[in-house]
């Protein structure tokens, strides 16, 4: 019986040892996660990164100029001014996205209250603004030469003007409302209905007769513009989130401070 | 010749223009961007310096990012 028990109480310890070295082990897995995503390890991130985009940007900017003003050859139809688009599309790609950005993020921040998607989307949001004012700027500059006007009111194109008008609401419910909690829903509100007019923009080139052309590029089937523009175009690309990572970075940098700042009093 | 010239210089006017804006408004914003970040860096160090003695050294020996941000301070960008 004795030593039933001794083996008993030998197995018993030899198992609560195992359970409690797992248990040891999760607990410092998930520390080291938490170290790793403090404020403290991301701020020397965003140092190293901006330093490190710095570096490579101009780089990056002078062969994708290249390609876009020197090497990418003329369109048959409409000649040289195909060359906007190298700029125009890949605003208007950064404009949607950084808007979709925003609509997940404010939701994941609704549903689990995570504060540093709030700062990410309020970093975000200005990068967007830019850039659909840059693709609206530019798509006017191209339509004059190509459609013989400035401007139209097409559905395409009222529909980035409603997206200008979506972000800029984000952006002064932001700075308007002092109530953090009412913050928050107003602003998540907002990104909610405007994320309607994202398919809307998308789709509007397929559903009404616009002046606007059709999408040359998609997913998933085939594209209808060639190698030799798609290169420029991609480059371009890559220089413009190069660019949106950089300003994202100093931006969220910003927001950290601020915040650093503002808790500077709490310290006793 | 004259004429195909004069097409190609007008259209490639629409061209630099897209582009010199693109550049140019870029260029603005992210000297914006980096004119705010500055402000907030010297801001925060200011408001720093302005804390008594004792109660900045707890602040600077509890949190670890306050030092990070008073090097970024130092350092440009």
């Amino acid at each position: 019986m004795r030593i039933q028990l001794y083996f008993f109480n030998s197995l018993c310890n030899s198992q609560l040892g195992k359970i409690s070295t797992s248990l040891k082990s999760q607990f410092n897995v998930k520390k080291r996660m938490f170290k790793y995503f403090s404020f403290s390890s991301i701020f020397k991130i965003i140092e190293n990164l901006i330093k490190f985009i710095n570096s490579i940007f101009f780089i990056i900017l002078i062969i994708g100029l290249t390609f876009a003003l020197i090497i990418s050859p003329q369109d048959y139809l409409q000649g040289e001014t195909v060359r906007i688009m190298y700029i125009h599309v890949p605003s208007a790609w950064i404009a949607l996205g950084c808007y979709s950005a925003i609509f997940f993020l404010s939701i994941l921040n609704f549903i689990f209250k995570i504060k540093n998607f709030f700062i990410i989307s309020k970093s975000i949001a200005p990068i967007g603004l830019f850039f659909t004012c840059l693709a609206v700027v530019t798509g006017s500059i191209w339509g004059k030469p190509t459609w013989g006007t400035w401007w139209a009111w097409d559905a395409r194109l009222t529909s980035m003007i409603i997206l200008i008008i979506f972000y800029v609401s984000y952006i002064l419910s932001i700075k308007l409302i002092k109530n953090d909690s009412l913050k928050s829903k107003i602003s998540t509100s907002l990104i909610v209905i405007g994320a309607i007019n994202i398919p809307i923009i998308k789709f509007s080139v397929d559903w009404w007769n616009t002046l606007h052309q059709p999408s040359s590029i998609t997913i998933t089937g085939t594209n209808t513009i060639h190698t030799s523009m798609i290169i420029p175009l991609v480059l371009m690309l890559l220089v413009f989130l190069i660019y949106c990572a950089l300003i994202f970075l100093m931006k969220y940098k910003t927001e950290i401070i601020r915040i650093k700042k503002k808790n500077l009093t709490n310290y006793d | 010749m004259i004429k195909n010239l004069s097409l190609i210089n007008s259209e490639f006017t629409f061209v630099a223009v897209a582009f010199l804006i693109t550049i140019f408004a870029c260029f603005l914003f992210y000297r914006r961007t980096l004119k705010t970040l500055k402000k907030y860096e010297n801001d925060f160090a200011s408001e720093l310096k302005k804390m008594p003695k004792s109660k900045r050294e707890i602040v600077l020996r509890k949190s670890k990012i306050i030092n990070k941000i008073l090097v970024s301070t130092n350092k440009s960008i």
